[in-house]
Formats: structure tokens, sequence, C-alpha cells
């Protein structure tokens, strides 16, 4: 999943890496505010440990070339639930990949920006969360860790490869296909050892878990996990629904003015807007509304508008989540 | 990788007149190579600029005096990943052409489009050229002296601390990696073996990402105690010296730069020309 360079357009590239630093500055300020005194360089020892760490391999559970295929762990998600926040997993996966990506030239440098959001912000934060909420809800760490190490390696795929189909280097179907279908089984090795990882780490030292005690089903755990449920649903089915011609009452509309045949895929441009302009003045009704960002894009910003208009979506409906269960369990 | 992460320091231990450059040059140098190469759009303009890009890296690889067999290692090891990617291109159409002619038609409605395949090729050309710079970068330079050159690039004092840290204990962690795969094999267990039933070598694996896990925390914690005996703070860093470039260092930056600029422009003229 360590996207080189020259898959995306320098400008993209540009706009993940200011992300990026966004969390990279972030993570900085937790490791110095949250860890208890300033234990930067413990964490910064840990980083190598999380580095020998990606370097086991095991194989695939469903092994397409015998032998063949193997998946190794990231460990975004063992680090922020052992450390107890996600912005341990983004420090330290930033520095194992800024490694990887300088030394060993696995990842690019352009494209540093984009890994770095993948696994280390997505992977640090659904890991993190996923594991809370499960926990909080089944009360089974062992079942929690494995979703949330599986979690936090299928979701950054899915990304990877929606970032890829916003630069125009992988269709966006056949992406979010093989890149979902592989990473969703190498989740079951991630999901898997994190959770016997987690187990040994629980039993050895508990002192070092730092694991957010709640007590009880907060609302926003419900929220959280049938969320990550129904996005992961739709993520899986929309790219075959997800079509570029016009929708059912779309088609219909330009058929009944000639401007498309109801069967073929066709449209005369010329005749949909004269349709356009005949609805207006038989209706009536000269109200437009005019998006805040049409068509998934910020205009006059090309690609990389795209892929801010998806990432800026994608947090405001996480803030608006967030809101919404807060305000919920403060009721509670 | 950790066994790679030896091989490729020993690499970067030689004596040559790239090696012996201040890494604040080669960083330069290569991060403007990628750059630029990043920056020249998905046009058959790609080919020329990499072609060059890839014959200076090269010149100066042959420079270092280093077998060309390491090159090649090395790039195959970071390939699959990138390769998936090109080597599926040619199947599809993409947005960076208007018109696609098919050269073959497969089974199941699949055809490789002719546009598709120097799309590929582009990617290739682009791909290939960072990673050389990368793997030239890393080969010739020590991975302390990459960490010291970025700290008087600017690098703000808290990562350079985290980074010096992080590399100091990787060979720590390398050898400690080494020991329990030892230990692993001695006992005959093998993460492959498809006689052991998937869950007890998952529990194995488990284990032995937990015992890691702890093993460097509690390195973390020694590490950070003794940083405190010894007077660390949280306005600690790690001293870097100044160093000013010498005229051999400043002529192989200013050609670096002169080159990556020059060739792009170049070739873009040249061919807006025609």
């Amino acid at each position: 999943m360590h996207i080189p360079d020259g898959f995306f357009p320098i400008s993209q590239a540009a706009v993940y890496w200011i992300i990026a630093l966004v969390f990279i500055f972030l993570s900085l300020r937790w490791a110095k505010k949250e860890m208890s005194e300033d234990k930067v360089p413990l964490v910064a020892v840990l980083a190598a440990g999380i580095f020998a760490i990606q370097t086991l391999n095991m194989a695939l559970p469903i092994s397409i070339i015998p032998g063949g295929v193997s998946g190794h762990v990231v460990g975004a998600a063992l680090a922020a639930i052992v450390l107890g926040s996600p912005f341990a997993a983004v420090f330290i996966l930033t520095l194992v990949l800024v490694l990887q990506g300088i030394f060993f030239g696995d990842g690019g440098i352009t494209a540093m920006g984009a890994n770095i959001i993948n696994m280390g912000v997505l992977g640090g934060f659904f890991g993190f969360y996923t594991y809370q909420s499960v926990n909080n809800l089944f009360h089974n760490r062992f079942c929690a860790a494995f979703i949330a190490g599986w979690i936090s390696l299928f979701i950054p795929a899915i990304v990877c490869a929606v970032e890829l189909a916003i630069a125009g280097t992988l269709p966006l179907t056949f992406g979010l296909v093989t890149m979902g279908i592989y990473h969703a089984v190498i989740g079951i090795i991630e999901g898997g050892v994190t959770a016997f990882a987690l187990s040994l780490i629980i039993h050895a030292r508990p002192d070092i878990v730092g694991e957010v005690v709640t007590g009880g089903r907060r609302a926003k755990d419900v929220v959280i996990v049938a969320g990550i449920t129904i996005a992961l649903s739709l993520a899986i089915i929309a790219p075959y629904y997800a079509s570029t011609y016009p929708d059912g009452l779309d088609s219909t509309f330009l058929s009944a003015y000639g401007a498309k045949d109801v069967t073929t895929v066709h449209i005369d441009e010329a005749k949909s807007v004269l349709a356009e302009g005949a609805v207006t003045e038989k209706t009536g009704n000269t109200f437009s509304w005019q998006a805040p960002l049409p068509d998934y894009a910020i205009p006059g910003m090309d690609k990389p508008g795209e892929a801010m208009a998806i990432i800026f979506g994608v947090l405001v409906l996480f803030a608006l989540g967030f809101g919404i269960s807060r305000f919920i369990s403060r009721k509670n | 990788m950790i066994e790679e992460l030896f091989y490729i320091e020993k690499s970067g231990y030689r004596d040559s007149f790239i090696h012996n450059l201040d890494a604040r040059v080669k960083i330069l140098g290569m991060f403007a190579i990628i750059i630029a190469m990043v920056a020249v759009p998905y046009s058959p303009m790609v080919f020329t600029v990499g072609t060059l890009f890839f014959g200076f890296i090269m010149a100066l690889w042959a420079l270092a005096r280093l077998p060309w067999l390491v090159y090649i290692k090395r790039l195959v090891m970071v390939l699959p990943f990138g390769l998936f990617i090109i080597l599926f291109q040619i199947f599809f159409t993409n947005r960076y052409y208007q018109v696609f002619h098919v050269i073959a038609n497969l089974p199941f409605g699949i055809h490789i489009y002719a546009e598709s395949v120097e799309f590929a090729f582009i990617l290739f050309v682009k791909f290939v050229v960072c990673v050389s710079a990368i793997i030239l970068l890393s080969s010739t330079t020590k991975l302390h002296d990459m960490l010291e050159g970025a700290g008087r690039m600017g690098l703000p004092p808290e990562f350079a601390l985290t980074f010096g840290m992080m590399i100091r204990y990787l060979f720590v962690f390398g050898y400690i990696f080494r020991k329990i795969n030892e230990a692993l094999t001695t006992r005959c267990f093998d993460p492959f073996d498809s006689a052991l039933s998937y869950r007890y070598r998952m529990k194995q694996i488990g284990y032995t990402v937990g015992t890691i896990f702890i093993r460097s925390y509690e390195q973390g914690e020694r590490v950070y105690t003794s940083m405190l005996c010894r007077g660390y703070g949280k306005s600690s860093h790690i001293f870097v010296t100044r160093k000013p470039l010498r005229a051999p260092e400043w002529s192989f930056l200013g050609i670096c730069i002169v080159f990556t600029v020059v060739i792009p422009v170049g070739t873009w003229l040249v061919s807006s020309r025609v």
C-alpha cells in the first residue's frame, strides 16, 4: 500500500502533504503534552520496534499462489490501542514511513503525505476508535482488537484506491475491488496478530496499556460501530452501482423531451439544455440551488479540488457524527 | 527489510567522491530530481526527461563505485506494488488521452489499448527514476549523516531528536529481530508452514509481535530514564555542528539543480517547437 512517486500529479501530492503535516504537528503536540513528562524518546524507540515488527511476514490465510503471497503487520492499530491515542499511531507511523521512503525507497517522497494519511492517520484513528467502541459495546478486548486491526488495514486500502482514482492512475472500480479484496484478506493477519499481541501485552505489562474505561454502553459507541458498518457496506456496494450515466429520473426526463433515447446512453446536449428551459417555462419555477461543492469538486481547482472536496466531505460527516453522538450521550 | 537495513548501511560506509559529498548536497540534489520528475505532466515528454535523468543517476552510481548488482537487487525489492498498478494500466482507458486504439482483444471483453500501454510506460519511467534517485541517496549516505544534513537544513529539533533515537535503536532491534528469528527457526517454527494450524501460527506471530513491542517499550523507558540522568529535558536537542559546504559540493549541487531545471524546460521547448 506504499504509494510510490510518480503516481500522483505534483499538485495532488502537495495537497496530501499539507493535510499530513497538520496531523504530524498534532501528533507531536500529543507526544509532548499527553505522554506524562516529555517521553518523546520512548515513542522514538517504540517506532524502531514497530519497524522491526513490520518485517515479520506471514502467508495469506487463503493463498492464491501457494506459499507465494504474504503479508505483514502495519501496527497502527496496535500502537494506538496500547498507547491510548490515535496520535500515537500517527507519530510512530510517520517516523517509520519517512525511514521507509527515504532509506528504502518503499513509498515515494512526494507521495509520502498520502501514505502518512492512509496508514498513520486513517489506520490509527479507525483502529483506535473501532477498538474502543467494540470493546465498550461487547466487553471483549480480543474481538475488538481483531476488528480494529482489520479495519485499520482495510480502510486505508480503500482510501488508497480512491486517491489513485482521483489521480487518474488506477480505475476506481478495479482499484476498489482488487485493493479491497487483497487487504480484506491480509487484514485477517493484521487483526489476528494485533489481538494476540495485545492479549500478551495486557498480561505481561497491564500498566502500559492506556485504556479509557468508560463502563456501560455508550451511545457514541453504537453510532461509531453502526457508522463503520454502514460505511463499509456502502464502500463495497457503491462502486458496482456508481455510474457516470444519468440516473433513472434524469433519463426519463431527457427521453421525454427527446434529448435521449430511453434504451441508449447517448445524450443530445443541445436538446437537454432546451428541455430544461422548457420545463422552467412550463412550471414557472426558476429556483436553483448552487451546491457549495458541485460534482464533488471545488470550482476553479482541478483534481486537487476534487480530492479536497471529498476529504472536506468526510471531515464534515465525522464532525457531524461526533457532534450528534456527544449530544445524545449528554442527554443520557 | 531489517536485513536490508544492515546491507544498505554497509554500502553507505564506502569511500568515493559521491560518498564523501555532504549529505545536504545529496539530499537536495536527489529530491530535486524526484520533484522535477513527478512534476513533468503525463505526456511522452516523460520519456526524454526520464531517460536523461536516469542516465545522470546511473553516471553518479558509477562514480560512487558501487556494484551494479546492489542497485538491481534494491530496485527489485521495491518494485511489486508500483509494478502491479503499472501492469494493469494497459487494460484500462484513462483521462490523459482523448482517443484510444485497441491493439489486442482478449476474452471476457478485455482490450489492450495502445495509448494505455504508452501511459503504463510513462508511469514506469517516472517510478524507476524516482526510486533510483532514492537508492543512490541511501546507498551513498550513512543514516546518521542524512539526519545531520537534515538538521543543518532546518529540520525542527524535535524531529531531529526523535529520528536520531529511532535510527540508533533500529540497529538494536535489527539484532533483536535476528535473535528472535533464530530462536523460532531452532524450534522448527515456520510462519509459512501449512502443516501447522493457521490459528497457531498467527498466535505465535502475535506473541512475537507483542514481545518485540514490550521489549521496545521497555528499552524506550530505560533510554528515557538514562537520558533524564544525563540532564535531558524539554529543550534538549541533538547537537549539530556548523559545516560550510566545500567548493566541489557547491558545484555538484549547482550541476544537479541546473540539470533538473534545464532538462524538463529544454525538452518542453523542443517538443513545443516541433
